[in-house]
This record gives structure tokens, C-alpha cells and sequence, in this order.
């Protein structure tokens, strides 16, 4: 009984943290793409957003709802959505942008031939065409907000530490009771409710999906009957209707642009002023000793991310290959992945460290780091192999062309954007991960290793030397961004675009 | 008045710091009545003065005016049949054609009655409730022509609508929509079609206005005035084809 009702509350918390994903992900990604003016500021914010590790943030989110709800339960609940939150919304954000970025020029001078009105061109065009992505990107983003829930329902305060009921906490209790039965029991509820997410509600939604996809042949797939039961039982109008009076408001304030303008103004002095503050407040000394050792562990870090992704990008790419190869099976793969990447490695962490004892610490917590990256390349490669026009690979088999000339000099060079995109994603997953690789507490025993992560949760006490750490480390992941990932992107997108 | 003037219109885009013309100083009257069509090499600005009269680009250069008024933006007395369709494909034939009647704010039932008239007109009634994605090229087509009939424009623009059609289907759906024409059951006063097949182009319009490869010109005008419908193999036929073909070889030895 105790593990329905945590099963739940952690459920609940999931899924209301994805809908506040979802609308604040398609309103964003929308925005961004439509306007060049909000592309230039929107797109480079989303990036740092995207790849800044959500967990090194958690502890002054948490400060701040604790504070604003006086420590009541309400703040705590926030701050566990909201960090689950974080951890979906990106990825449904960045396909957004992407697929209405991507949408076909002919049909936008359809729309704009018959005097369609941007705001019907949104509504009518853009989010029916949205469904496969965000129905895709939904399912990565569910598995990932369960990851990050064993993570937020257990907050630590300075020296307090809050619960909240939910199976992440269930699980702790069972790991520091060494409760075996209790574990696996916790374990499988998760599994049990991410398979019935997965095969229920995203299975037939994806097959379904296919109807809104440009150029896609054969015949129209059928409409699963929980479509049927929404369009028959919820008033759209409503909010077809509630829709028109946002767009509406937003173009009222947009005509007055005297007052936008002195508001803007008034934001970016109020802006610059705290950032002042803010700076000469940070940079005052004392350097303690803790700042001093920012760089060498942020190289620690940067080196066990590296191995990480470079063995997910191995480790997935059979997979991809064998999804290129048949492509029916990939809908099935792609369940079993999103069903396996909800289940949080995390939990069980606490036992292969005191298994392989502190010496070994550094393999497990790569291995730990591997489980936070590893969906990602999988996810982005597939869809990558997916993608792969089939003219290609019968053009291939046509030839005879086989073996390691064929992944050579085709397979790999089509799938290498989303590659790319993959270990882009994968890169900011392990970061994520090793906000918690790197420090274990077990019973009364603590585990450590060197590093930003560790750095960090010793650093919670003293608000300045956090955000030291965590704005350090912000900063040096955008930068090996722009400076690495960003180039690459470029030359990968541009030289093996897959379109003539 | 004419339905449609373009008076010295240019288009050129700017491309690292350098201008490339597309269109150069382009003349041309469509008078209310009147089927035009406007033959040229292909990659030459065929469908780019098409966008040009439905309002959708503005000319760089030049004036373009409907109806004798100047315009800005899409216009609204013309309606677009596109070279590949450019159908929803979430939505079925009569939705595709609803949309459109939608955006111009008719009412519900309406737009159902309108819709339902234009799929009986383009014989695809039984296939309402069909996807785009269900349908063969000549069918996807039908569906174009009904979405644009549907708004009952004056003025009907034509981009290379047969083109990506095979031959049968194409005869078969230029003779239905001259008979259409021809009947004066349209709402439509003028068309404008625009092609790189001049035995089309005899075959439907009044008038073949020849295009020369970039920048494009107006290199000469041929007017056909033989009786509809036309028989390609009368030697009138072939003569008026015969005087289009030189027009278009003396604009490429010209250059």
C-alpha cells in the first residue's frame, strides 16, 4: 500500500511537471522560430539552458520556494516540479523551434495566398504539425523527468533534510535499511508504470503521429481511440477561443509601444544595477580555499563526462544501425529505451560504491555518468537512422555495397548530424549525472571523489562560494559549447545534409 | 481597366554583398477575360512573377497594380494553384478546402456547402473524406483546383499546375478545367498560367507571353485566336506553335 500511494505521488509529480513542459515548450519553441528578432536572444538562451547541469541549480531554486512559501510543503512540491520540470522542458522546446524552423515553404505561401492570419497559421498549421516531434521528444523527456524525481523528493536544507512521500524516498529508505525485497519492489513499480506510460499512451500516439508528417505516403493510420475520446469529450472551442484571447492580449501590449519600450528600459537598468551588485558582491574577497580549487576539479569532471559520452556514442551505435537496416523494429526499441531510461541509476549508485569500495569509486561513477548520457545518443541516433531516406540504403543494396565501406562512407556520414545532436545531449546529460557521481553517503559511511560535483554539495552552507561554483561551471560548459559543440553542429548539418 | 498590371517590375535578391536579377523591367497587361500564359526556360522568374501578382513578394522595382489600385500584401481577388499541391496532410479533401473558406471567415455550414459544391465541380465527390496522402498526383491536383475555385477568386493564378502530373493525367485535367472555363460557371474573370510547355500553352490560353532565360525579359507575345477546344495536329495549331518556337530560339541566339 505504502508503494501505490508513493507510486502516486511520484507519478503525479511527472506528469504535471510535463504539462507545464509542454505548453512552455511549444509557446517557446514557437516564439523563438517566428520572429529573427526573439531567434537571436531565445535560441543562444536555450542552449545554455539546455546544457547547464539542472541538479547544480536545485539547491537555490530550493532556497528560494522554501523561502517564499515559509518552508511549508507547497514550496518543497514546487521545488521538486519545478527541478523535474527543467530536466523535460529543453528537449520539447528545441523540436519545436526546429520543426517550425523546418516547415515547408509552399505551404506557408498556401496559407499566406489565401489570406490566412498568423495567428490561424499557428493554430491550424503549426501545432497539428508539431504532434510527431513533441510526441516523440515527449516520451525522451517523461523518462528523463523519473531520472530526475529520485533526485527532487528528498531536499536537503543546510543540515536538514526534507522528504517528501514518493518512491524516490521510498527507495533511500529501503537502500539505508538494506531492505532487498523493498528495493526490487520500488524498482519494478517504476518500471511498471513507465512501461504503461510508454505502451499505452505514447505507442499508439506515435503510430498516429504519423498522419501530421509532411510527405509521409501509404495510407492514413488509424485514430487511436484515446484521440477519439478527447475530440468527442473536451470542448475545444474553449480553447480554440481561450487561445485568440492570449494572442489577442499579446498584440494589445505589443501596440503600446511607448509603454513597452520605458518598460524595457526600466528592466534593463534594474537588470544591470543587480547584476552590479550582484558581481561586486561575488568578487569581493576572501578567496577561499574552496574557489582556489574550482579549475582542477572542473577538469576532473570534464574528463569522466568525456569518457562517458564517447562510450554512449559506441554503445548506441549498433543499435542505430540495426534501426537503419530494418526500420520496423525501431518503434519497439524505441519503448524498450524509453521504458529502461526512466529507471534512475541513481538509486542504485549508493550500493556499487560501497560494492566496489573508494578506490574504484572513479569507474562506477563513469559507469553512473554513462546511464545519464546514454539515452540521449541512443534516442537522437535512432531518430537519425530513422531519417535516413530509404532510396539510400536501396541504392546501397543495390550496388552491393556492404560491410564497413557501406557505414563508412554511408551510414555514419547520414546519421551524423544527429550524432552530433546526440552527444551535444548526451554531454549535458553526464554533467548532470555527476552533480551526484561524485559524493555518496551510506549509512554513516561517505564516499568521495574530486571533482566540481563534490565541490558543490560541499559548498551548499555558504550561498557565495555556491554560486561560484555553479556560475564557473556554467560558464566553461557554454564556452566548450560555442568553442566545440557549436562548430561541429555547423560542419556536420551543412556538409551531410541530406538533401540535394 | 485591366484586371492586373505589372508596370516595369523587377525582382533581383542580394547575395554576399552582390545583386542578382531575376526579373528585368517586366510589362504585362491582363486584361478581364483573358487567359495568359507565360512560357520560359526553366529557373527563369516564371513562378517568381506569379508570386509577384498574388502579392505574396513584393518587386524590388516597379508597380504592380490590381484593378487599377496599387498593391500591399496578399492579394485578395486571386487565388493559387500550386505546382505541388501544397495540401495539409492532416487534414482530408473537404477539411484541405474548408481551411481556406475558414481563414476567410465564412461560417460553419457554409464553408461545408461550398467545400461540398467545388468537390462535385472537380469530380472527387465519394472522396471528401480521403487523405492527401490516399490520393494519386492527378487527384492531389483536383483537390488544388477545388481549394482555389473554392474562395471564387477573379483572378486565377497557375503554377506550373500540370507538371509534376504524368502525361495522361495532365491531358485529362487541362481539358476538364477548359470546359470549366469555357462554360462560365467560374467565378474567375482572367488567368495566369505560367509553364515550360508551349503546346500547353497553345492549347489553353489566348495569349503565350515568352520569357528569356536570367535576368528575364519579355522577349515577344504570341496571341492564339483558334476556336476552343483545339486540335494540337491543325495545321493552324502547329503554325502558331512553329512562330512560339522561333520566338524562343531567336531570344537564346540573341544572348
Amino acid at each position: 500500500m505504502g508503494l501505490l500511494s508513493a507510486a502516486l505521488w511520484s507519478t503525479f509529480r511527472v506528469f504535471v511537471a510535463y504539462i507545464f513542459s509542454l505548453l512552455f515548450g511549444i509557446a517557446y519553441g514557437i516564439l523563438a522560430a517566428t520572429s529573427p528578432q526573439r531567434e537571436r536572444l531565445m535560441v543562444p538562451l536555450l542552449d545554455v539552458l539546455q546544457s547547464v547541469p539542472i541538479l547544480g541549480f536545485f539547491p537555490i531554486a530550493v532556497s528560494v520556494l522554501v523561502f517564499l512559501f515559509r518552508g511549508q510543503r507547497i514550496g518543497l512540491e514546487l521545488a521538486a516540479i519545478f527541478l523535474i520540470f527543467t530536466s523535460q522542458v529543453w528537449n520539447i522546446a528545441f523540436g519545436v523551434y526546429e520543426t517550425v524552423k523546418t516547415f515547408p515553404q509552399d505551404i506557408l505561401e498556401m496559407a499566406r495566398s489565401f489570406g490566412m492570419s498568423s495567428a490561424f497559421v499557428v493554430k491550424r498549421l503549426y501545432l497539428p504539425a508539431l504532434v510527431p516531434t513533441v510526441l516523440y521528444n515527449s516520451g525522451v523527456s517523461i523518462a528523463v523527468g523519473w531520472y530526475f524525481l529520485m533526485a527532487s523528493e528528498i531536499i536537503t536544507l543546510g543540515n536538514v533534510e526534507v522528504r517528501l512521500p514518493g518512491l524516490g524516498t521510498a527507495m533511500m529508505r529501503y537502500v539505508a535499511s538494506g531492505n532487498l525485497p523493498g528495493m526490487l519492489g520500488t524498482i519494478g513499480t517504476i518500471v511498471l508504470v513507465n512501461f504503461c506510460t510508454q505502451w499505452f499512451l505514447f505507442r499508439p500516439l506515435l503510430e498516429w503521429s504519423n498522419l501530421f508528417q509532411f510527405g509521409a505516403v501509404g495510407s492514413a493510420p488509424e485514430e487511436p481511440g484515446l484521440v477519439t475520446f478527447l475530440r468527442d469529450r473536451i470542448r475545444w472551442n474553449w480553447f480554440s477561443r481561450s487561445f485568440d484571447a492570449v494572442l489577442l492580449l499579446g498584440e494589445r501590449i505589443r501596440e503600446k509601444r511607448k509603454l513597452l519600450v520605458a518598460l524595457r528600459f526600466l528592466l534593463l537598468g534594474l537588470f544591470l544595477g543587480a547584476l552590479a551588485y550582484f558581481l561586486f558582491w561575488l568578487l569581493q574577497p576572501p578567496y577561499t580555499p574552496r574557489l582556489v580549487e574550482i579549475p582542477a576539479s572542473l577538469v576532473l569532471t570534464t574528463l569522466r563526462v568525456v569518457v562517458a559520452v564517447v562510450l554512449s556514442i559506441a554503445l548506441s551505435f549498433p543499435f542505430a544501425v540495426r534501426a537503419a537496416e530494418s526500420g520496423g523494429g525501431v518503434r519497439n526499441l524505441y519503448t524498450l529505451a524509453a521504458t529502461m531510461g526512466s529507471v534512475p541509476a541513481v538509486i542504485f549508485y549508493p550500493l556499487i560504491v560501497r560494492g566496489v569500495g573508494q578506490e574504484y569509486m572513479g569507474f562506477a561513477a563513469i559507469l553512473l555518468l554513462l546511464t545519464g548520457s546514454f539515452w540521449y545518443t541512443l534516442f537522437n541516433m535512432l531518430k537519425g537512422a530513422l531519417m535516413v531516406p530509404s532510396t539510400i540504403v536501396e541504392m546501397a543494396r543495390g550496388f552491393g555495397i556492404r560491410g564497413f565501406l557501406y557505414y563508412r562512407t554511408i551510414l555514419i556520414p547520414a546519421m551524423f548530424p544527429s550524432l552530433i545532436t546526440g552527444a551535444i545531449t548526451a554531454w549535458g546529460g553526464a554533467w548532470n549525472a555527476s552533480m551526484v557521481a561524485e559524493e555518496v553517503n551510506f549509512g554513516k559511511e561517505v564516499f568521495s571523489l574530486r571533482g566540481i560535483g563534490s565541490l558543490l554539495l560541499s559548498a551548499t552552507a555558504s550561498p557565495r562560494e555556491l554560486l561560484w561554483v555553479v556560475l564557473a561551471m556554467t560558464l566553461w560548459i557554454v564556452a566548450i559549447n560555442i568553442l566545440f559543440w557549436k562548430r561541429w553542429y555547423g560542419w556536420a548539418a551543412a556538409k551531410y545534409a541530406l538533401s540535394e | 481597366m485591366p484586371l492586373l498590371e505589372l508596370r516595369g517590375v523587377t525582382k533581383g535578391y542580394v547575395e554576399k554583398g552582390k545583386y542578382f536579377p531575376v526579373l528585368d523591367a517586366i510589362d504585362l497587361v491582363v486584361e478581364e477575360g483573358e487567359f495568359v500564359t507565360i512560357v520560359g526556360p526553366s529557373g527563369s522568374g516564371k513562378s517568381t512573377i506569379i508570386r509577384i501578382a498574388a502579392g505574396l513578394i513584393p518587386p524590388t522595382g516597379g508597380q504592380v497594380l490590381y484593378r487599377g489600385q496599387p498593391l500591399a500584401g496578399p492579394n485578395p481577388g486571386a487565388a493559387i494553384v500550386f505546382q505541388n499541391f501544397a495540401l495539409i496532410p492532416w487534414l482530408t479533401v473537404q477539411e484541405n478546402i474548408e481551411l481556406v473558406l475558414e481563414a476567410r471567415g465564412l461560417p460553419p455550414r457554409q464553408r461545408v456547402r461550398t467545400a461540398l459544391k467545388y468537390i462535385d465541380l472537380v469530380g472527387l465527390d465519394s472522396f471528401e473524406d480521403a487523405y492527401p496522402r490516399e490520393l494519386s498526383g492527378g487527384m492531389k491536383q483536383r483537390v488544388g483546383f477545388a481549394r482555389a475555385l473554392a474562395v471564387e477568386p477573379e483572378l486565377l493564378l497557375m503554377d506550373e499546375p500540370f507538371s509534376s502530373l504524368d502525361i495522361l493525367t495532365a491531358a485529362g485535367l487541362r481539358e476538364e478545367f477548359l470546359k470549366l472555363w469555357t462554360g462560365g460557371k467560374l467565378s474567375i474573370r482572367s488567368v495566369v498560367l505560367v509553364t515550360h510547355n508551349i503546346e500547353e500553352a497553345v492549347l489553353m490560353s489566348d495569349r503565350v507571353v515568352v520569357l528569356s532565360a536570367r535576368p528575364s525579359r519579355i522577349v515577344g507575345e504570341v496571341s492564339v485566336a483558334l476556336p476552343r477546344p483545339r486540335d494540337p495536329h491543325s495545321s493552324d495549331f502547329e503554325l502558331i506553335m512553329d512562330r512560339l518556337y522561333a520566338l524562343i530560339v531567336s531570344s537564346h541566339i540573341g544572348r
